[in-house]
């Protein structure tokens, strides 16, 4: 997700009071995993980017689950020490 | 429909709501983590020894609550089933945010275990508790990802009834179940169809005896002669069939004794700000709360201690903390309990605050003698005479007055590390238990 400035170790804060939209960056459970991606919901398509372009988007399928935990609004950097 | 309850002008009938969080500790489990969904999941006591808490899906596979983990082993691995130790830190928090949560829809609440609370809702508009319910219901399922149940009625022993038809889904819609809306033939045959041992306060001798006298439901005590029920029961019971009737004899924020949790709190006269105040307190309560642990003849595998700021006073800093900690050995000994409790109040007390409310509560439940006793446990030398101790104190407390024997503070022995095979991580008071995210 380095297009949108989070990188390994970054603590990111969820906010699940938000509803999830277009755009957002969110925490999501799909197929068991916990995904942070850029929210995809336009002309029927659902859709998880990643911001980063060496991972490919993942379109959700028909009677494929798609659980938004909550959308990530802001985060916090650890310096390493 | 309805008999007023105090001012006998039919003008302010009272209101509550019971909410509850469905299959909470299972639930709480599953909301961090993403594999768990669809699977069937248990929790079990200290020392990981019995089930205390099944998911839906392990419900519907006839699993009975409180049986002992060894004796399912074969089942579990059969179907799957995910097994994890109490976490009551995790617990705990998560019944803490949605305390805060119900907190925007009632100013007066009553945290009535750490999965139940009573919210008064008295003097609020009389057309759509269903509607205010399902919102409820909808705050806490986006805002923590929780699923409760509301149950709304003019007294507490039926609004605890409308929970239980919302959750059975006997009646109402959605999780929500309002007995003001309903039909009174419709709640008759509704109360006809509830055994009498589904009644709040009426335990499983109280119903053997009920049983015996022919009655069988809630309807039929209901419509019982309440001068008999008081003089072959209680007034107790009585009560209950007055509150059964629609008439609110029981307020809110009573201290009451749970089956799995007992919590004693109280508000301060005048703000509190040193430690050894608190102190004094919180020992106090634990007294109390002691007390009663060994009046049902049971044992306390955790405890949880709060201190909070006034937040009535948004003016003046705020503070609240609660803390809970599992113990090494299910427990009622009142030294023990204090010790550990000056131990919590320890870690979570900030000095520059005013102290408006401390509180305990004794979680993790279990009647006495079906403990297990952890192998670095004292000696069954020990606990004896630790029980007729405290039968002393409490047979002397109850005849001299609440508090004639007391605790000093004393320090405890190392405690030792219990068995917790499959502790989750405390996702949301530990930095270390921060869930990871794949970002790619």
């Amino acid at each position: 997700m380095e297009g949108a400035e989070i990188f390994d170790g970054d603590i990111l804060v969820v906010d699940k009071s938000v509803r999830p939209r277009h755009g957002h960056i969110v925490v999501a459970f799909v197929d068991g995993e916990r995904l942070v991606k850029r929210l995809f919901r336009r002309a029927g398509r659902v859709a998880l980017v990643a911001e980063n372009p060496k991972y490919p988007t993942l379109d959700i399928q028909e009677g494929q689950e798609l659980e938004v935990w909550g959308v990530v609004v802001g985060k916090f950097k650890r310096f390493g020490t | 429909m309805w008999s007023a309850n105090s001012s006998g002008l039919g003008l302010d009938v009272a209101v509550f709501a019971l909410v509850d969080c469905n299959n909470f500790y299972a639930s709480c489990e599953k909301l961090f983590n993403p594999k768990l969904k669809d699977r069937p999941v248990v929790v079990l006591s200290n020392n990981d020894g019995c089930v205390v808490a099944r998911s839906a899906e392990v419900k519907a596979l006839g699993i009975p609550m409180g049986v002992p983990w060894f004796k399912i082993q074969q089942e579990a691995r059969r179907h799957g089933i995910v097994a994890f130790s109490s976490n009551y830190s995790l617990y705990a928090d998560l019944s803490n945010r949605c305390v805060e949560v119900l907190s925007q829809f009632s100013p007066n609440i009553e945290v009535y275990s750490i999965d139940e609370s009573f919210l008064e809702l008295t003097g609020f508009e009389r057309q759509g508790f269903q509607a205010y319910g399902a919102k409820i219901r909808q705050r806490v399922a986006d805002w923590l990802g929780l699923a409760v149940c509301v149950g709304v009625a003019p007294t507490k022993t039926l609004a605890k009834l409308a929970n239980h038809a919302a959750k059975k889904n006997l009646a109402g819609a959605e999780g929500v179940c309002d007995f003001l809306s309903m039909r009174p033939e419709k709640l008759t045959s509704l109360l006809a169809s509830i055994p009498v041992g589904e009644v709040w306060g009426i335990g499983r001798k109280i119903t053997v005896h009920l049983e015996a006298m022919g009655i069988t439901t809630a309807l039929q005590l209901r419509e019982a002669d309440a001068e008999a029920i008081r003089a072959r029961f209680s007034v107790v019971v009585e009560r209950t069939v007055r509150e059964l009737r629609g008439i609110s004899c029981l307020e809110l924020e009573e201290v009451v004794p749970d089956k799995q949790q007992i919590m004693c709190s109280r508000s301060f006269g005048t703000l509190v700000y040193e430690r050894a105040e608190l102190e004094e307190a919180v020992a106090s309560y634990i007294g109390r709360a002691a007390q009663k642990l060994r009046g049902q003849d049971a044992l306390a595998g955790a405890l949880q201690v709060y201190i909070r700021t006034n937040i009535f006073k948004p003016e003046a800093p705020q503070y609240q903390k609660s803390l809970t900690a599992p113990l090494p050995e299910a427990t009622s000994d009142t030294r023990v309990l204090t010790a550990w409790a000056l131990r919590i109040l320890k870690r979570i007390y900030r000095p520059g605050y005013g102290y408006h409310k401390a509180g305990v509560m004794l979680l993790d439940i279990t009647p006495k003698g079906s403990q297990q006793f952890s192998l670095f446990a004292p000696s069954s030398v020990a606990s004896a005479r630790s029980g007729k101790l405290m039968e002393a104190l409490d047979g002397i407390n109850q005849r001299y007055g609440r508090g004639t024997l007391r605790i000093a503070a004393e320090g405890v022995d190392k405690a030792w590390q219990m068995r917790r095979g499959n502790l989750s991580p405390c996702y949301t008071t530990d930095w270390n238990g921060v869930a990871v995210v794949r970002a790619r």
